[in-house]
């Protein structure tokens, strides 16, 4: 339920896609390389993304003669999330006018979850 | 006015006030009438709004053909230009002194003639616009939904079978819906979330959509966006669409519920709460008030769950006579179709 995927912010995505197009774990100079071509970010942004993203469980750093960062979350994974997303997002609208589905609503916090669970008691009245 | 405007507008105007008027019916009648008769209701609402049927001597024949008569008197003295206008009986408004009238009518007719063009266009514009919209994003839907089905477990198929009979209708999982659901209206087919549910959780899931099946729902809806579309401009069917879809889920939560036993009854409203809480990451952009709104309407339907009973006899029978006199208020009303100086 609590997806990592769902943590990616746009600016993170840029360097999630250096990540993915590489393949492999990249140090943080190869990084910038790459990120040159699309931004112009200074290194202590894309140091502070990085961070960032590692205290998030999305990337990994590795620390060998420099820090190597590996990416958890794969491609795959996110596109996956976004789908998932996209497919909410294009129900909510139109869609969901012509389809019979079990239940309307969105999703709800679990605390209200909870009040349902606790409200919802048949035969408690005296029948 | 032109006809064809007249008769929208009529449609428009009689639907909205036999709605309003089962809104502000419905706290009192809420729990106490099978939420069946209430869907109906709602469906009579749809009807009249879709439909220019109409007593002869209709109210709404009597309003927008009235203001015909006007036009039709006043282009003919602006033309003989003999007739005195204030011996025609009108409204107060039109009893300004004749000569001035007569001029201004004339003039104010053909700009008005000028504009119906336009509003007519105007609608034209505002119903193509919902219909695409409403199909658009349907079909991407779909479309999406399809590419990303996955087949159901066999023993789910079973279930399936066995509740329903049909063999033709297909069940799938799908990992990217967060709620079973019911699509397809020449091809219906049931597709439920790919997470776990037991054969309760999954019997409950079944029972609801063939219940849709079998009361045509989707057609309903189908009929519901139609008549959004045509009445775009007018704020009131937006708000009979979600007493639609609203009654339509409590009116089918009945129907399954009304021979189960109290604890399947419990089984029943779980599964729904289950559902709700496996649900996946909310969309982003929602807004507070949304869930709160949300909440209301899940919370609706639980209760609803608990307060039903088997209906005494009179009750059915006075919701039948209200049913009845919704159908004849609302040919009463009526709508303009054109016939009424035809008919004597």
């Amino acid at each position: 339920m609590n997806n990592p995927a769902s943590k990616i912010t746009s600016s993170e995505l840029e360097l999630m896609k250096v990540l993915w197009d590489a393949d492999k774990e990249l140090p943080i100079s190869e990084i910038r390389k790459a990120l040159e071509e699309t931004t112009d970010w200074e290194i202590s942004t894309i140091k502070t993304l990085l961070r960032r993203l590692c205290n998030k469980g999305i990337v990994k750093a590795i620390k060998r003669e420099v820090f190597y960062y590996k990416a958890l979350v794969s491609q795959q994974e996110y596109s996956e999330y976004s789908t998932q997303n996209l497919i909410d997002r294009l129900y909510s609208g139109s869609a969901k006018n012509l389809i019979a589905s079990l239940i309307s609503s969105k999703k709800l916090k679990p605390e209200d979850i909870k009040e349902l669970q606790e409200m919802f008691k048949v035969g408690d009245k005296n029948e | 006015m032109n006809d064809f405007i007249k008769t929208l507008l009529s449609l428009s105007l009689s639907g909205s006030i036999i709605a309003l008027i089962s809104l502000s019916l419905k706290p009192i009648l809420k729990y106490r009438i099978p939420k069946a008769i209430q869907y109906y209701i709602w469906i009579i609402i749809l009807l009249r709004l879709l439909l220019p049927l109409s007593l002869p001597g209709s109210i709404m024949n009597a309003v927008f053909s009235e203001e015909s008569f006007i036009n039709s008197e006043t282009n003919y003295t602006s033309i003989s230009e003999t007739t005195n206008i204030d011996t025609v009986d009108l409204p107060p408004v039109f009893n300004s002194p004749p000569n001035k009238n007569v001029y201004n009518t004339a003039t104010s007719k053909n700009s008005l003639k000028f504009n119906y063009k336009y509003i007519t266009l105007l609608w034209l514009i505002g119903f193509l616009a919902t219909i695409t919209i409403n199909l658009f994003g349907y079909v991407r839907f779909i479309r999406y939904v399809n590419k990303t089905n996955l087949p159901a477990k066999s023993e789910e198929v079973d279930t399936l079978f066995k509740l329903s009979k049909k063999d033709w209708l297909k069940l799938y999982r799908n990992p990217f819906i967060s709620t079973p659901m019911l699509i397809g209206i020449v091809k219906p087919r049931i597709i439920i979330p790919d997470i776990e549910f037991d054969k309760e959780q999954l019997t409950n899931i079944l029972l609801h959509e063939l219940t849709h099946l079998k009361r045509f729902d989707i057609v309903i809806k189908w009929f519901t966006m139609l008549t959004v579309a045509i009445h775009w401009f007018n704020p009131v069917v937006y708000l009979i669409r979600k007493e639609i879809d609203n009654t339509c889920e409590l009116a089918c939560d009945e129907a399954v519920i009304k021979n189960l036993s109290d604890k399947d009854k419990q089984s029943y409203g779980n599964t729904l709460i289950y559902v709700v809480s496996k649900y996946k990451e909310a969309p982003l952009g929602m807004l507070q008030a949304k869930m709160c709104e949300e909440k209301k309407t899940l919370k609706e339907r639980l209760t609803s769950i608990m307060k039903y009973n088997k209906k005494p006899k009179i009750i059915i029978l006075l919701s039948i006579v209200l049913l009845l006199s919704i159908v004849a208020g609302s040919l009463a009303l009526g709508a303009f179709n054109g016939k009424s100086i035809m008919i004597p």
